[in-house]
């Protein structure tokens, strides 16, 4: 990612324009769910309830503390189910790029673990590990976990001999030559499996917590509207929402920190 | 006898079927300013990774201040062609420089110091804290110079360093290598396909048959230093060896097609 000054320098000319389309396009959002809302009779209100029913449930649901406390459970399903994924991923994802055989072996298998959609493991781990919050971490890692897996062993089998060359002529040997070369030069490769983790990991967990879950975000939509509350399940769906946009802003707010040279081509030269 | 910084004894080399080079001799003295040219494809890069130790011998030997080459080592430090990717995108300049210095277990602040003053050498200390992709070509290669330098290495290998880079960047930078060496005076050698190259900046120039015969030339550049575009190219030295190269390569270049006409 860009760093800020060159993200406002690009936006700069036409920010006027651009500040009010960022107010008039959601504007627009909420008024035609509010009129479809309002013009589709009772059922059509009771399913897609007005805005003004979802605040009002939004603020219910803060104030008594159940969405936060969702919001919470939701964020320690996703971090551990995403936090295993990236351990996993990039410890044997790093053991794969090294012994080559290993990993030319297992690519079929691996791709067809990670283009199968994760969620479906969730009945059987349900039957391993119980129906507690176990179950919906490891189905999340399962879900995420190939990706990241995928992209640090092809991150680094796909290092440049030329950089390789120049670790070895200026000494770069054993856990040297791994973390001062082979990691650095893999880092972007595996920077872009940790963010397909992360979104895969977070709508996973959730998934899981709308199936089975008796805590988290999901487990509020659900419940709401199994007892007939859909204001409410919809301001949990909302609060999902921010939720993933928050943890978005802080994976790229994190890459950049990590990764300040990873994006290169949008940096002008200096 | 002074051990020379380089012997090559009956090198050669194959990949497979495929012959890189053969029955090569040669000694390079402590100091001197080699230039290696030969036609494309005659194992000029192969002979200088081998003098590396990027690579192995299949016949022969090569020893080194004494030591019989097998893999790389400090002492002798290599500029790549294609400094875009030898150079880590993400270290900074700086940090570039010193990873020599840090790969031996120096701390930051000490490689860091050193490489600065190796970057002040190059003229890119004011540089240090951009990243290399924020640099022109011919920066970058400078940059990679310092870095080879930064190693303090007895030897520099250099394969076509300045390829990549315009006409007159080039000139600037064969100028500034001249300078580091005049000071340092570290043996180079020196892959190039431009003979006005080898020929202004060598003590020597050796010329690799492409038929796997060994050197097909090997001769010293007696023209004063220092030495500059304008003058240099005017001693008839030059031009007359610039055309022994050049013939050279070019009844090679004949010698190939089965009825070649004669020239002369
Ligand atoms: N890693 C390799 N595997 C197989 N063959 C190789 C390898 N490296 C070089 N060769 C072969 O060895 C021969 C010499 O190659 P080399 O790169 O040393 O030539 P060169 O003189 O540097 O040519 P150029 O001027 O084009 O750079 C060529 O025939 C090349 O195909
Ligand atoms: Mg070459």
């Amino acid at each position: 990612m860009p760093p800020p000054h060159s993200k406002r320098r690009v936006v700069a000319p036409r920010s006027a324009m651009r500040r009010l389309a960022v107010i008039v396009g959601p504007l627009l959002v909420v008024g035609l769910w509010w009129f479809m809302s309002a013009s589709g009779g009772e059922a059509r209100s009771y399913y897609l309830p007005p805005p003004p029913a979802v605040v009002a449930a939004a603020v219910q649901g803060f104030a008594d503390g159940s969405l936060l406390e969702g919001a919470l459970a939701t964020l320690a399903h996703f971090l551990g189910g995403f936090t295993a994924a990236v351990a996993i991923g990039l410890a044997a994802g790093l053991a794969l790029g090294r012994f080559e055989a290993v990993g030319t072996a297992l690519q079929p298998v691996l791709n067809f673990l990670r283009t199968l959609p994760g969620i479906a493991i969730l009945p059987v781990l349900m039957l391993l590990l119980g129906l507690g919050n176990a179950t919906i971490i490891a189905t999340s890692t399962f879900a995420s976990v190939w990706f990241v897996l995928l992209n640090t062993a092809a991150g680094v089998q796909e290092v440049h001999p030329v950089v390789l060359d120049t670790g070895r002529v200026f000494g770069a040997q054993g856990w040297r030559r791994w973390v001062s070369v082979v990691l650095p030069s893999a880092a972007p490769r595996i920077a872009t499996g940790v963010r397909l983790a992360l979104g895969i990991s977070l709508v996973v967990a959730v998934s899981a917590e709308i199936i089975m879950g008796r805590a988290g975000l999901g487990f509020i939509i659900a419940d709401s509207m199994e007892t007939l509350r859909p204001s409410a399940a919809y301001a949990a769906i909302l609060t999902v929402g921010v939720l993933a946009w928050i943890v978005f802003q802080v994976g790229e707010f994190l890459e950049a920190k990590v990764l300040p040279w990873a994006n290169r081509s949008d940096v002008r030269r200096a | 006898m002074v051990e020379p910084a380089v012997r090559i004894s009956q090198g050669s080399k194959f990949f497979g079927e495929i012959c890189a080079f053969r029955s090569i001799n040669l000694q390079v003295p402590e100091g001197q300013f080699l230039a290696v040219v030969g036609a494309s494809g005659s194992g000029k890069t192969t002979v200088l990774r081998c003098v590396a130790g990027l690579e192995r011998l299949s016949g022969g030997s090569i020893v080194a201040a004494g030591r019989p080459v097998t893999r790389p080592d400090p002492s002798r430090t290599y500029v790549f062609q294609d400094y875009g990717r030898s150079l880590f995108p993400w270290r900074r300049v700086a940090a570039n420089v010193s990873f020599p210095q840090e790969m031996r277990g120096k701390g930051r602040r000490v490689a860091r110091e050193r490489a600065l003053g190796y970057l002040e050498l190059v003229g890119l200390r004011e540089r240090a804290d951009a990243y290399p992709w924020q640099l022109s070509g011919g920066m970058q290669q400078r940059v990679a110079i310092a870095r080879a330098l930064a190693a303090e290495p007895s030897m520099l290998l250099m394969d076509e360093p300045f390829g990549a880079v315009d006409a007159q960047t080039r000139m600037e930078l064969q100028l500034a290598l001249l300078r580091i060496w005049m000071e340092l005076r570290k043996t180079v050698i020196f892959v190039t396909h431009d003979i006005d190259e080898a020929l202004f900046l060598s003590d020597r120039i050796v010329v690799i048959d492409s038929r796997g015969q060994g050197l097909a030339m090997d001769e010293p550049v007696d023209l004063p230093r220092p030495r500059s575009h304008a003058e240099t190219p005017r001693y008839d030295l030059y031009s007359e060896m610039r055309a022994s190269v050049l013939r050279l390569l070019l009844r090679e270049e004949g010698s190939e097609a089965p009825h070649a006409p004669t020239t002369q």
